[in-house]
């Protein structure tokens, strides 16, 4: 057999062993072990049961800026000796990332690491990879499949996949709030006059013990400035509850309905609340805004975020 | 960027997350367990009220110089989580086991886990025993404190 093939098996040996991550819009593979240990709007950083094995950081309006320029900038107070070349990183690292502008770098210090920082040039999506060396794999291959894997602009799959959830907010809504804590899981995207949160309980067995999804919706879920009210329904053969903000009901409620409208003080909203029997989970999203919610776009929102 | 700041926990004189969770907790033998009638789990356990305190309540002819009891009671998780405290299984193989009987992802059940530990271990109901190291007799290992 030749190289060649020797080193094909090996990357799709590698793949095969790979699962889909998404955070914010960079979605990428990693090893099933690997998991998100913290995260920022713009940054993940992965562990395995190891320790740390890589970090993204990134963002999609870095313009112009050149890779050795931002590498060099971020690396400048850097206490350990950096060293910022393509030749610190190996070649195969670069051309996993093909069609875009990199530039390798390597950082000493304990535990010492080394990563691309990578930008595309057409819409200035720009990316710092990090491996640490228990992320590289033998002979960096592993870090040159995760690389050539990494895709941080288009929409092509779930902008959110992590911890057992997978949704993909509707375009125009940027993430503003998150929280991963046990049990719960809170991501709240904002856009014009709107917001969208969504949510993830577990385990529904415990905590669904002695009610039912309707009364669990109303201890947890609330919206400032909104009364809701659930009910018992389902929703695509689940167990669910939903909320729709009641409309006005006379003259005098409906005026002040239009004037507070106007002055974009009146908030509706919309909430589904319902239960993943398979995973033992409960889902929830939330859906606030000037205007009412469309049920056709709402439902359509829910059906899109999964649980697993 | 922050993540070239990062401390190292390790470096600074403390565990890795990996070291942590191999630790075993051990529960405290003077705590004593009973099952409500609800069906929840109930511990109690001695405490030493604070010098200054149990001074004034002495002298007051209020507290008799032993320790006195509290109780904590816990809800289905802590429960289950308390039930799988053997003395053998380290936190990373009680937060399996947990992960497993509700279907949580490994990490939450980690955090979960080692934070109603950490808490059990504040209050002095159960200690860590650090893992054996190879080739060591289990008996060999020495207990943290909490």
């Amino acid at each position: 057999m030749t190289r060649t093939g020797d080193r094909s098996m090996s990357a799709s040996q590698i793949q095969a062993g790979l699962r889909p991550l998404a955070w914010n819009g960079l979605r990428l593979r990693v090893p099933m072990d690997w998991e998100p240990a913290r995260l920022g709007r713009d940054y993940l950083g992965l562990e395995s049961p190891d320790g740390p094995v890589m970090e993204i950081r990134f963002t999609h309006g870095a313009g112009k800026a050149a890779p050795v320029d931002v590498v060099r900038r971020m690396l400048k107070k850097s206490a350990v000796a950096v060293e910022v070349a393509d030749s610190a990183v190996p070649r195969h690292w670069l051309a996993a990332l093909s069609g875009r502008e990199n530039a390798g770098f390597s950082c000493a210090g304990t535990p010492a690491s080394r990563g691309v920082a990578s930008l595309c040039r057409t819409c200035g999506a720009l990316m710092v990879v990090r491996f640490f060396p228990a992320g590289e794999g033998e002979g960096g291959g592993l870090a040159r499949e995760i690389l050539a894997s990494i895709r941080d602009h288009g929409r092509e799959g779930a902008a959110f996949e992590l911890y057992g959830i997978r949704l993909d907010p509707p375009e125009g809504m940027g993430l503003v709030r998150f929280s991963f804590l046990p049990g719960r899981f809170d991501l709240e995207f904002s856009g014009p006059g709107r917001t969208l949160g969504y949510s993830r309980f577990a385990p529904a067995d415990v905590l669904l013990a002695g009610g039912d999804v309707a009364a669990f919706a109303a201890r947890q879920l609330s919206v400032p400035g909104v009364k809701l009210a659930f009910t018992p329904t389902r929703w695509r053969l689940r167990e669910a509850a939903q909320a729709v903000t009641v409309p006005p009901a006379g003259p005098v409620d409906a005026a002040a309905d239009v004037i507070l409208r106007f002055f974009r003080r009146r908030r509706q909203a919309r909430v589904l609340v319902w239960r993943e029997e398979a995973a033992n989970k409960l889902a929830a999203v939330v859906w606030c805004g000037v205007h009412p919610p469309d049920a056709g776009e709402f439902d359509k929102v829910c059906a899109g975020y999964g649980i697993f | 960027m922050g993540f070239f700041r990062k401390k190292d926990a390790a470096a600074a004189g403390g565990l890795t997350r990996g070291e942590a969770l191999s630790f075993v907790p051990v529960k405290n033998v003077a705590v004593r367990q009973e099952t409500t009638q609800d069906g929840k789990i109930r511990l109690t356990y001695p405490v030493t009220v604070r010098p200054a305190f149990s001074g004034m309540l002495r002298r007051l002819g209020v507290w008799d110089g032993r320790p006195s009891d509290k109780t904590l009671e816990l809800d289905e998780l802590g429960a289950t989580t308390w039930g799988l405290t053997d003395g053998r299984r380290s936190v990373r193989q009680v937060a399996e086991a947990f992960a497993g009987r509700y279907g949580l992802g490994a990490r939450e059940a980690e955090i979960a886990v080692a934070s109603f530990f950490r808490e059990l271990g504040r209050r002095g109901l159960v200690g860590f025993q650090a893992p054996a190291a190879p080739g060591d007799d289990q008996s060999s290992g020495s207990a943290a404190k909490a």
